[in-house]
Parts: structure tokens; C-alpha cells; sequence
């Protein structure tokens, strides 16, 4: 079946989509058995996903979401009250689904008796009742393309228009233009008659004018054929009308299914007008953008050292057109932050039951928007601050009570716009961080020595965490600590050009900071220069530029520091960093950056300004993997430079 | 049957050539210059169908359409549209308009949507 090659992609997003409301839906039934929309929800899930795997022939998925169906059919009917088994069945049933539609060609490998049994078993004497019940009535909402060939018998039923059932076949004229909105005319005259059941091809073909220049409308009336070919009739560039009694209805309809296939939304005549575009091509445009940035950059550069006016003018257009472009083109990139967040709960849920506790977990600021590739990357680091939380964060629950605690751990995950960049933040009301005991940790693992441990400071010692092999979990459990933790974290928050901070309280909870641009294509640079090179600093990780006489550089323990507004600031020389020669200054220039948590001075030679950089990956292997640049962008010059990742570069 | 046909178009020119092609059927042709004139001469005179364009100043075709369906349920108008304007035509059939014809007219569908509507 070829022709079913091009809905596998649109079935994969869509099953994906079905099964998280699915997860969400089970999630809240969980605490509210009874709530009936959302049992509805429940079953229409399974019920489109159902019709769905149908007819993409995939046998095995349809089994268990008809099982699904039945038994949530069976809740909804009130024969069968929802008990927490019924709802970890349910749970196993979607993590089943979960992993069959994540490659839907091998779903048939799938051993699904045993789960299909549990469905069916406990309740053994209402088992013929089942069975009847296999086709429960399509809902009118979302009905999947394969109940649309039922859907005709199951409408025949409006009786104000009487019982006649015709079928009017169209044929316009061949100089037919706007053949869409002559079909509207032709059935708003027809509808004037009786009630339109169905078209061929459906309607929003019709509005596409995806067809020839023939349709057929199915309609339900007390009118004569005659009113009905008149009423069509009446309409100009008609070259002729057919009405003939409606017979047969599976057969002739269920030949146009294959063409409705994506149209999950038949029953809505006007939809939102939309198309799926693949990631790679947002990023290819993205790239292109990004190229035709460089290129612009390079122009007003030219205008400005020729001094041609008209050209610079021209360019001043050009500028602001190029700005839209990119910020429409990040515009579509964008996605609500609720496509990952919404995993969690259930995640929470099952982690926090294997490890005994009794976990609440707040979600705010899901309609937050960003950059899809941001979003998948942020995925992995917020599981595993998750599990942190789950993990080490949250007591047990009699330890909770012992302290005094609600019994009830809490999580809050809330998402944040801050300017240009969004805030993530996970919270809990756990146990927090000893900072005396991650010292203990530190010096037993070998990374610093007992001195050194000492002279840091309570927010500094919480913040070892974040070193690689760093992990202060007694005993390595199946949830976290295993050592590769927040130091991954950090690398890759860092990579993206974010910045992450952290901050506990022994005895009342943690607190993680994740502060992420809005998208990883282009962000915002502060340019600098070292010796002869030009560097990129993203302004997210940026506090503030300073000058200051070399009269203002104190030494402590023999580092050279600076006060700022009360703060110790540790300096950094950036000649001595990448080994470049430079002459004594008298006049220090310094750039103070946020390192998770501490601010840094970057001592260099000039401030070149603030700037859109376009990132360019070093996948290059020479450059692959080398700590301290997150990539690497092309100036208006065509000169490169480095974008520094402040987290790894110290 | 002859009757009062109001063309309703901002062109001279365009009215000029509707009316060319509808003078010989014996109906009896009036213009309107724009969107509120058309309303206007719709009230005063009745017209047994009005030809309307859509894209015009000071009132728009859409607008007109609006207010002589308000004034007369029964109103029979034909839009005369462009190619591309598939939204706007779509929705003036949702407001009541009876048909459509497109520019550049053809003398026969003039003819066609007249009768067929007279």
C-alpha cells in the first residue's frame, strides 16, 4: 500500500497526541474517578486511535485500543467503577501503545494477550456484554476517517426533512473557475432543501478544489428529485445535474476513503487552515536565514566603508525585511512548553510510587512558547532534575511527618518569560542540600582536598554538584545517582547557550533555575576582543561590562579579585586563558558573567557591542567536543568566531 | 421577464460592459457607484437582482451586500468577483449572495446568472 506511506508521519504525530491527552486524562482520573468528561476523553481517545490504526492495518494497536474503548465504554455506562487496578492496567495499556506507535511497522511483534486478558478477565460475567457492545456508536466529535463509512447510517436519522435519501451528482462546466465556491453555492441551495449528509469527495476537498469538475452531494429530504436538480440548477456554469435515489452506502463512499484518510475533522466544515512542516525544513530555513543575515551584515559593512548612501538606505529595508523574516521563521518554530511538561506528571507519579512517596507535582506556565529544538533538548536535563527531586529531594513520607512536614511532597515546575530568554524552574519542598555533607562528599570522591573545601563558600559547595562524577547519593537506586548527573546537565544547558543556577535550603527544598534563550539558532551576542580575535559571549550569561584602574584589582589568597557592589568577583584573564600575549593596561576592561550562580570577571582587551550571532556547530572533528565554546558563528567580515560557553570555558 | 437590474461597480468601464451585454435581454439597467450608493439605490428602486462588485472604495461589496440583505431578506444579488478572492466569495454566499460571476466577464455566464436569476 503506497499510498498509505505519506499518513505514517501524520499518524505518528497524531497517535503521539492522542496517547499524551490519554496519559493526562488517566492522570487526572486517578484523583477523580468519577469526572465524566474526562472518562470521555479517555474513550475518544482510544476510540480515534482505534479507527486510526485501522486503517493504517495495524492489527495490533487496534486490538488494545478496542479494548480500551470497551472498557472505558463500560465506565462510561457506569457498569464498571474505575478502582486503581483498573487504572494501572490503564497505564500499562498506554506505555504498550506508547512503545508499538513509536514504530508502528513492528507493532505486530507485540505480544498484547496477556494485557488484553487482564482487560477482559477480572469482570468475567460481564464479558458477553463485551462482546455486543463491540461497536459503540461513533462519537460526533473527531470522528476518525474509518467511521466515516458508518457514518452515513448512523445520520440517516435527522427526520425533520423526512426520509428521502437522494444523491445529487454535479458536473460543472468545463471553464469553471472557482470551482470551490460554486460547490458552496450548489449546497447552500441544496441545503435551503434538507440536511446534506455527506459529499464525494468530502467537503474540505471541495474547499480545496481537490476534484474534477464533478461532486456528489448525499442529502436527506422531503423534497422531490425534481426541486433538487431545479435547486442545483439554479446555479450558473452548471453543465449538468444527476439526482438519484441513495442506495448503497458502504460501497460507493468507502472508495473515496482512502483520500480522507488524513481528515480527521470531517464534521467541521471550516478547519483551521494549517500544514505540518518537517523540523528539518524549519531548520534548513532557518539556515538559510541565517546565511542571507551574514550576507546582509557583510553589505552594510561594504555601504559603510564605500560611504554610498543609496545603497545604505536600500540596505535599511532590506534590514528590517530580513528581521521579520527571521523572527516569522522563529515564530513557526515555536511550540508550547506543555508538549514536554506534560509527560511529567506521570512520570512523577511512576517514580514516586516505586520509591514509596506520596508526590504532588505543579505545572504552570505550560502555554509558554519555545524554539522546538530548545524544547527537545531541555528534555532530558528536566527528567533528570526531576528524578533528583523524586529521588532526593522529597523524604519519605514518615520522615516528612517527623520534621513536621505535610505528608505530601511537592514539586512545582513553572515556565517563565524573561525578555529574550525563557525561565525554568523546578522547586520542591524536599530536604534540600547539606552543603556541610556535599564538602564531606567532595573531599571523599578526591575532587578537592579538605583545605580547599573549607574555604569555599555554602552556595559554592552546592554548587560541586554540578562537577562531573559528582553524585551524593548513598546508594545508586534505579531512579538517579548515578553519577553522570548535573554535570550533564550543565553541559548541555550550556551548550544551548543558557545558563543554569542552583539554590537549596537544608530542610526546606531546592530550587533549580534554568535560564534558556528562546531558540538555539541565533542568539544574542556580546562581541568581544582578545588580543587579534573576536569572540561571541551570549548575552544571557552576560551581568555587565566595567572599567576598572589596575589600582582596584585585590588579591585574595592569590587570586586577583574584584569588588562590586559589595561582591567579590574573581578576575579572569582571558590572554592567559588562551595563551595570548598582551600589553599591560592601565585601564582594565571587564566583562562579568553568571557562572552557575557566581558572577566571573572576563578580563579583555575591547567591547565590540551587542549583536544577533547565527550558531554553527562544531561537528567539525578537530573542534568536536572541546570544552569551553558552544560552536562557533560567522561574521559580517566572513571572519569566524568562537561563541564561548561560560559554564565549561573556567 | 424584464425587470430592474442594478450594477453596482465602481468602474465606469465595467459597468459599461455589463450593460452591454445586459440592455439586449429588455431589462430595465441601473449603476451605483460605490458600496453605499448601491445600498442607497437598492431602497429607492427595488431592483429585481443586483450585479455587485466586491473591491471597492467607501463601502466594500461585502459591506453592501450586508446591509441590502438587512434591508431585503429576499434580495437577489450576484457578486462579481476576481479569481482569488475564493474566501471573500465563499463568505458572501454565507451572508446570502445567490451566485457569482468572474472577471473578465464572459458575455454568456452574464447572460446565464441573469436568467437564471431574473
Amino acid at each position: 500500500m503506497d499510498d498509505m506511506s505519506e499518513y505514517k508521519e501524520i499518524y505518528a504525530v497524531e497517535s503521539a497526541e492522542h496517547l499524551q491527552s490519554m496519559n493526562k486524562a488517566l492522570l487526572s482520573l486517578e484523583k477523580d474517578p468519577n469526572d465524566s468528561e474526562t472518562i470521555n476523553v479517555m474513550f475518544r481517545g482510544a476510540h480515534t486511535l482505534k479507527g486510526m490504526s485501522a486503517t493504517m492495518g495495524y492489527t495490533n494497536i487496534k486490538e488494545l485500543t478496542h479494548n480500551m474503548e470497551n472498557l472505558m465504554d463500560r465506565v462510561r455506562n457506569n457498569e464498571l467503577k474505575l478502582e486503581s487496578s483498573y487504572i494501572d492496567l490503564l497505564f500499562e495499556c498506554l506505555d504498550t501503545l506508547e512503545k508499538m506507535v513509536e514504530n508502528p511497522e513492528k507493532s505486530s511483534e507485540f505480544d498484547i494477550s496477556i494485557i488484553i486478558a487482564k482487560i477482559t478477565e477480572p469482570k468475567a460475567e460481564k464479558t458477553a456484554e463485551v462482546i455486543i457492545k463491540k461497536d459503540p456508536a461513533p462519537l460526533i466529535e473527531n470522528t476518525s476517517s474509518i467511521e466515516n463509512t458508518s457514518s452515513i447510517e448512523n445520520t440517516s436519522d435527522p427526520k425533520p426533512y423526512g426520509s428521502n435519501v437522494f444523491q445529487v451528482s454535479v458536473t460543472l462546466h468545463e471553464s469553471c473557475m472557482l470551482k470551490s465556491s460554486r460547490s458552496t453555492v450548489v449546497m447552500r441551495n441544496l441545503s435551503e432543501l434538507g440536511e446534506i449528509l455527506d459529499t464525494i469527495p468530502p467537503v474540505k476537498d471541495l474547499e480545496d478544489e481537490n476534484f474534477d469538475h464533478e461532486f456528489t452531494v448525499i442529502i436527506s429530504t422531503k423534497e422531490d428529485a425534481k426541486k433538487l436538480e431545479e435547486a442545483a440548477k439554479k446555479v450558473i456554469e452548471i453543465s449538468n445535474v444527476e439526482v438519484k435515489t441513495h442506495i448503497g452506502k458502504r460501497a460507493q463512499i468507502k472508495s473515496q476513503e482512502k483520500t480522507s484518510v488524513n481528515d480527521s475533522n470531517k464534521t467541521s466544515i471550516k478547519s483551521v487552515q494549517s500544514v505540518r512542516v518537517s523540523i528539518e525544513r524549519l531548520d534548513s530555513l532557518m539556515n538559510l536565514v541565517g546565511e542571507l543575515i551574514i550576507n546582509k551584515i557583510r553589505l552594510m559593512q561594504l555601504a559603510k566603508t564605500y560611504k554610498l548612501d543609496a545603497l545604505e538606505e536600500t540596505l535599511t529595508s532590506l534590514n528590517r525585511l530580513t528581521n521579520d523574516l527571521q523572527d516569522e521563521i522563529i515564530a513557526s518554530r515555536m511550540v508550547p512548553i506543555e508538549q514536554i511538561f506534560n509527560r511529567f506528571p506521570r512520570m512523577v507519579r511512576d517514580l514516586a510510587k516505586k520509591e514509596e512517596k506520596d508526590i504532588d507535582i505543579i505545572l504552570e506556565g505550560g502555554e509558554i512558547e519555545l524554539d522546538r529544538t530548545v524544547l527537545d533538548e531541555i528534555g532530558d536535563p528536566l527528567v533528570h532534575i526531576l528524578r533528583n527531586c523524586v529521588d532526593h529531594g522529597i523524604e519519605s513520607p514518615h520522615v516528612r511527618k517527623q520534621n513536621g512536614k505535610n505528608i505530601k511532597g511537592m514539586i512545582k515546575l513553572t515556565a517563565r518569560r524573561e525578555k529574550n530568554n525563557v525561565v525554568i524552574e523546578v522547586s520542591d519542598d524536599g530536604k534540600g542540600m547539606d552543603p556541610q555533607k556535599i564538602r564531606e562528599s567532595a573531599v571523599k570522591k578526591g575532587l578537592m582536598s579538605l583545605e580547599e573545601v573549607n574555604k569555599i563558600s555554602d552556595i559554592e559547595a552546592i554548587n560541586l554538584s554540578f562537577l562531573p562524577g559528582f553524585s551524593t547519593a548513598e546508594k545508586v537506586t534505579d531512579v538517579s545517582g548515578r553519577g553522570v548527573g548535573m554535570d550533564v546537565v550543565r553541559t548541555k544547558i550550556g551548550q544551548m547557550g543558557g545558563s543554569i543556577k542552583l539554590d537549596s535550603i537544608a530542610g526546606k527544598g531546592t530550587t533549580i533555575k534554568l535560564k534558556l534563550p528562546l531558540t538555539v539558532a541565533i542568539i544574542q551576542s556580546l562581541m568581544i576582543k582578545v588580543g587579534t580575535e573576536i569572540y561571541a559571549i551570549p548575552i544571557t550569561n552576560v551581568i555587565r561590562d566595567l572599567l576598572i584602574k589596575k589600582e582596584e584589582i585585590k588579591t585574595i589568597k592569590g587570586e586577583e579579585v574584584i569588588l562590586m557592589r559589595g561582591e567579590v568577583i574573581p578576575l579572569v584573564r582571558m590572554h592567559k586563558l588562551f595563551d595570548i600575549k598582551c600589553d599591560d593596561h592601565e585601564d582594565l576592561l571587564v566583562v562579568v558573567v553568571e557562572r552557575s550562580g557566581n558572577n566571573v570577571g572576563l578580563v579583555v582587551d575591547q567591547v565590540i557591542g551587542q549583536q544577533d550571532v547565527i550558531i554553527k556547530n562544531l561537528d567539525n572533528n578537530m573542534l568536536k567536543g572541546m570544552k569551553g565554546f558552544a560552536g562557533a558563528t560567522i561574521m559580517g567580515d566572513g571572519n569566524v568566531a568562537l561563541i564561548i560557553d561560560v559554564g565549561t570555558l573556567l | 421577464m424584464a425587470g430592474k437590474i442594478l450594477l453596482v461597480d465602481d468602474a465606469a468601464f465595467m459597468r459599461l460592459m455589463l450593460k452591454k451585454i445586459i440592455v439586449p435581454t429588455g431589462n430595465e439597467v441601473l449603476e451605483a457607484v460605490d458600496g453605499s450608493d448601491g445600498v442607497a439605490k437598492y431602497k429607492e428602486h427595488r431592483p429585481n437582482l443586483v450585479l455587485l462588485d466586491i473591491i471597492m472604495p467607501s463601502m466594500d461589496g461585502i459591506e453592501c451586500l450586508k446591509q441590502i440583505i438587512a434591508h431585503d431578506r429576499n434580495a437577489r444579488v450576484i457578486m462579481c468577483s476576481s479569481i482569488g478572492q475564493k474566501t471573500v466569495v465563499n463568505d458572501a454566499i454565507k451572508i446570502g449572495a445567490r451566485d457569482f460571476i468572474i472577471k473578465p466577464f464572459d458575455a454568456e455566464r452574464v447572460l446565464e446568472a441573469v436568467s437564471k436569476n431574473m
